[in-house]
């Protein structure tokens, strides 16, 4: 108490401390506060000044006295000296050498010193197989010692390319390698994450809410590998500045451009041609960034199905070292179009997505950093199924604008981030032009959300309090809620155990029929007042491993209660009465291994889950996402002569399914008979029992092999998924009929199908 | 020092790629009994006393016995039972109402009863050890066809009509009476036909259509309630990304809906 009486003493002017202290004691992600028992007084900490990750292996020397220091995991050095000016020369491989003179401190605290990335002292190919090594380490360093978010992992673009992709690499399915992220099947890039569905990860580019987050059905993300600098993706534990989803957040972070000349990137693939243009302003400090893809299987005299297209620009300047601006934009477009042949009917859907954001960044010394960021995220998605032509749709239409500010203040044992989000903007899902739709009838609404976040920081010892709370207000529902986020974590040597207990607001939420599953264009839809809202509790445990600069691990527990998540299963009727609420509880527990650096990395994983639900009858089931054991591996043997390799498996029990229980079918007016006719349309009758797939079994291998050709840089690849043949079951038809011939036929997933492709740099 | 791989890791990666190696897939056992809902098909006709309906169980690995059908008017806000069957006459009955519909397994129960224009009907099935289903829909009113003349042109032959209006209608499907059932194929292979909204209508016709036309041309007006035009509008079935219809049985699957057929020969000028 005496230290919580101190700390009001010295922020007594800040109400939003007080606020915080009052709802618990304790602090949050504020990065910087270590308590490596360093010697010496003088401590210097150097980071990217672009992503502000520690960088180990800095070499410092301090030429008025001769004497020379490397940096350590978390970018620490220190000198013993009684010196108030310090001389310091700092080098490290892929950095622009630094020479300062740098002052002593009031407090004697560190002094942080940026390091800027410089693309000249070797070729970009080797730069990258160097950073490899230590930036995903050095990432989840950063994330580890920034806040308490159990589960939380960061994915750079060094390891999303050590996941052989299903003909290019991805970042989702980078992601899905992770523990406690489940996939449904070969064809889906969608995280299912703490036993919630996939619309209860929310995807943010910049800090910018992307809606339709997957190309082509959701086979593979929206986002250009080689635009996303890191993805961070938060596991049900989820930092109180982010709001509005259940389970998850993809935090998306598009990278800056070269600082010198113009860079040229691209890779041609099975999915189609990306270019990627970088570069420094001329003028002024600044750096820029370009890119497009381009996907279709256009052949020769055979209409594509489907085309998909992304379009990324960035701009980031740094118009003084204490303030830096960045604009991202990222615009993509989704067709696809298919007539079944014969049967007079077809499937289209389209989507797009226009997300933008502007950030303004001021860092104020090492202790005050805060941004404010403006963004827009329209998001338009269109279905329509049915008989070819007629013209009978469902459309989706979102338009979200909003602001987000924070502060963050840091100090020796304490720390506070807090800020606000004003987000809203129009929602509209209409089945608009008759029956016959995916969906009928209509759900209009402005989206208005308010809210304030805390996020605090304290530490006792080697106990790190980090409670945060989360207040606000959504204008549609008429709901205010409080969503309390409150973690902990006590070091112990080379350990870590962490605990956090939340609870999660989502006002919207995706409209797809979960046992009929038809794919196109995610339709998303706003409570209305009166209609519930979906809520989940949680509580989470973790162990986690550091050993040293190649080892990491983790041990983690969980559970989790939901309230009102909204699933639609129509069967009669295709409208918005057929929305139901269910509710349920999750638990598991997962275990993985990392290992960052060395000829051979990559990370292995176990997890279990256990996720069942309850209908509007009181019918228990298990959502398709419910898969309980999942082992999954990703090694890779890096840079050997030029070659690389990389190797997935992942082995899991069987998702559940719904047994078809029998047909009906349709009737159509028929002039040949005056009348009506038994239509060639079947319907499967999906029953209320489960069952479940076989278990599933998949070895993706993909190997790459570098080289120059003078400036250009080319690595052709080979992927080939399922390398093993193996038939692993997507659904099942089912003729019905009397016991006797009653027979399930498996319709399989990814068959063993090679891709070849090529990334290039200039 | 470099601390040394713990060799757990590579024996779980090595076993899990073995695992995922293998070929041997156990599908799931297909339970004996699933469901206990009825699918029924019943589309009244008020041009006729009789009223067949197609019932079969979803799951029909036992038999479906003990069938009821109910029809139930509505007078005053309360439904008055009108008519009643237990008896499954020859599913043929039931072909000339919903033509290739008919499968095997299904019943045909033919309730008798005198349908008034425009009022509200409950269809309710029941059987042995299932659920009940029932569906609700208006008798469409009668109408009838007062011209229809075919305008014959060089560049696009068109066809006007009109005709009274009917009770309780929705829309309207007129149609070129076909020579065949092998005649021309559009919309998956019935033949030319056209929705109409309102009770007349003049609109081009396809030279093929006119070419498999019975002669003399005989036009074809079909009155069809919502409920039953919404179910044979809708669905996109038999495909990969089936979308059932759009039905309204209550408890189970079908339709119950209602409809009226009108002719008249068609002038040709």
């Amino acid at each position: 108490m005496d230290r919580v009486a101190r700390f009001r003493q010295r922020y007594r002017h800040s109400s939003a401390l007080v606020v915080a202290i009052a709802l618990s004691s304790c602090p949050s992600p504020v990065s910087g506060v270590f308590q490596d028992p360093l010697e010496g007084n003088w401590r210097f900490r150097f980071v990217d000044r672009e992503s502000d990750a520690p960088l180990a292996s800095v070499h410092v020397s301090f030429p008025d006295m001769s004497e020379s220091r490397a940096s350590d995991s978390l970018g620490v050095a220190s000198l013993a000296s009684e010196a108030n000016l310090l001389r310091i020369v700092a080098t490290r491989v892929g950095y622009a050498r630094m020479d300062t003179v740098v002052a002593r401190p009031d407090g004697g605290t560190l002094v942080e010193l940026r390091l800027t990335r410089s693309t000249i002292v070797l070729t970009s190919l080797t730069v990258q197989a160097v950073r490899t090594g230590t930036d995903s380490r050095e990432l989840a360093r950063q994330m580890f010692e920034r806040e308490v978010a159990i589960g939380a992992v960061g994915m750079t673009r060094t390891e999303v390319r050590a996941v052989p992709a299903v003909a290019e690499t991805d970042v989702f399915r980078s992601l899905q390698s992770v523990s406690g992220v489940a996939s449904v099947n070969d064809f889906g890039a969608e995280l299912f994450v703490r036993g919630g569905s996939a619309d209860q990860v929310a995807v943010l580019l910049d800090g910018a809410p992307v809606f339709g987050p997957y190309h082509m059905f959701g086979m593979f993300g929206l986002f250009n590998p080689d635009v996303v600098e890191s993805a961070e993706l938060y596991k049900g534990s989820i930092p109180a500045r982010y709001g509005g989803s259940l389970s998850g957040v993809v935090s998306a972070r598009q990278r800056a451009g070269g600082t010198t000349g113009t860079r040229f990137s691209g890779g041609l693939s099975g999915v189609g041609l990306r270019a990627a243009l970088d570069g420094g302003l001329p003028w002024s400090d600044g750096r820029w960034l370009a890119a497009g893809r381009k996907a279709t299987i256009d052949l020769p005299g055979v209409d594509a199905p489907f085309a998909f297209h992304d379009l990324n620009m960035g701009l980031h300047l740094y118009p003084s070292e204490e303030h830096r601006l960045g604009i991202s934009l990222l615009a993509t477009e989704d067709r696809f179009s298919w007539d079944f042949l014969g049967v007079g009917e077809s499937l289209r859907s389209d989507w797009t997505n226009l997300v933008s954001s502007v950030t303004w960044s001021w860092v104020r010394g090492n202790r005050l950093t805060s941004d404010v960021t403006g963004y827009f995220s329209r998001y338009e998605g269109h279905i329509e199924v049915g008989e070819e032509q007629s013209g009978l749709s469902a459309r989706n239409r979102i338009g979200a604008g909003g602001v987000r500010a924070q502060i963050a203040v840091r100090g020796e044992a304490t720390g506070v981030r807090t800020g606000l989000l004003v987000e809203g903007g129009p929602v509209s899902l209409r089945g608009t032009t008759g029956p016959g739709a995916y969906m009928q009838g209509e759900t209009l609404g402005t989206y208005l959300h308010a809210s304030v976040f805390v996020e605090v920081e304290h530490w006792i010892g080697a106990l790190r309090l980090a409670p945060g709370a989360r207040l606000g207000t959504e204008r549609n529902s008429a709901r205010v809620f409080a969503e309390p986020r409150l973690s902990a974590r006590y070091h112990l040597g080379a350990f870590a155990i962490s605990g956090s207990l939340d609870r999660s607001f989502q006002f919207l939420s995706v409209l797809r029929d979960d046992r009929h599953v038809v794919p196109g264009a995610p339709m998303w839809f706003l409570r209305g007042e009166g209609q519930p809202v979906s809520t989940a509790e949680g509580a989470s445990v973790s162990l986690d491993y550091w050993r040293g600069s190649r080892w990491t691990g983790s041990a983690t527990a969980w559970t989790r209660r939901f309230t009102d998540i909204s699933s639609w299963q129509p069967e009669s009727v295709r409208d918005l009465s057929a929305l139901q609420y269910h509710g349920g509880s999750a638990y598991g527990w997962e275990l993985s291994l990392e290992r960052h650096a060395g000829l051979l990395r990559g990370w292995i994983s176990y997890q279990h889950g256990w996720v069942e639900l309850r209908d509007g009858d009181g019918r228990k089931y298990w959502p398709r996402w419910d898969r309980r054991h999942e082992i999954d591996a990703t090694l890779n043997l890096a840079d050997l002569l030029g070659f690389s390799a990389s190797l997935r498996t992942t082995v899991g029990s069987g998702t559940p399914f719904w047994f078809p229980a029998g047909e009906f079918y349709g009737l159509r007016y028929d002039p040949r008979r005056r009348g009506l006719n038994g239509g060639r349309d079947d319907f499967t009758i999906l029953s209320n029992v489960q069952g479940r797939m076989p278990y599933y079994g998949r070895v993706d291998f993909s190997v790459r092999y570098a080289f120059r050709w003078d400036t250009l840089a080319i690595a052709p690849f080979v992927t080939i998924p399922n390398i093993t043949g193996r038939q692993n079951v997507l659904t099942y038809a089912a003729r019905p009929g009397g016991s006797d011939d009653r027979k399930l036929t498996p319709r399989h997933q990814l068959p063993l199908f090679p891709f070849v492709g090529v990334d290039f740099r200039y | 020092m470099r601390p040394r791989p713990p060799p757990v890791r590579l024996v779980l990666a090595i076993g899990a790629t073995v695992i995922a190696a293998c070929g041997d897939v156990a599908h799931p056992e297909f339970p004996r009994y699933l469901d206990d809902r009825l699918i029924v098909f019943a589309v009244l006709s008020p041009d006729s006393t009789a009223h067949p309906m197609l019932v079969w169980p979803v799951d029909y690995s036992d038999p479906l016995t003990g069938t009821v059908a109910r029809v139930y008017r509505a007078s005053d806000g309360v439904w008055t039972l009108v008519a009643e069957t237990t008896e499954a006459v020859d599913v043929s009955r039931c072909g000339p109402r919903y033509g290739g519909l008919v499968i095997g397994v299904a019943q045909c129960l033919v309730p008798a009863a005198v349908l008034d224009d425009g009022a509200s009907y409950r269809v309710e099935v029941s059987a042995d050890d299932r659920a009940t289903a029932w569906g609700v829909t208006a008798a469409v009113g009668a109408f009838h066809v007062e011209t229809a003349v075919l305008l014959r042109n060089s560049d696009q032959d068109s066809l006007s009509s009109t005709w009274t209006p009917s009770l309780a209608t929705h829309r309207y499907m007129a149609s070129l009476r076909p020579r065949s059932e092998r005649g021309v194929f559009s919309r998956g292979g019935e033949g030319w036909y056209i929705e109409v909204d309102d009770t007349s209508m003049t609109t081009p016709v396809p030279d093929d259509a006119i070419e498999a036309a019975v002669q003399p041309l005989t036009l074809d007006v079909a009155a069809f309630d919502e409920h039953l035009y919404s179910f044979i509008t809708s669905g996109n079935g038999d495909t990969s990304f089936s979308v059932p219809p759009i039905q309204n049985v209550v408890g189970g699957f079908g339709i119950v809906g209602s409809v009226r057929y009108r002719s008249l020969a068609v002038t040709e000028k």
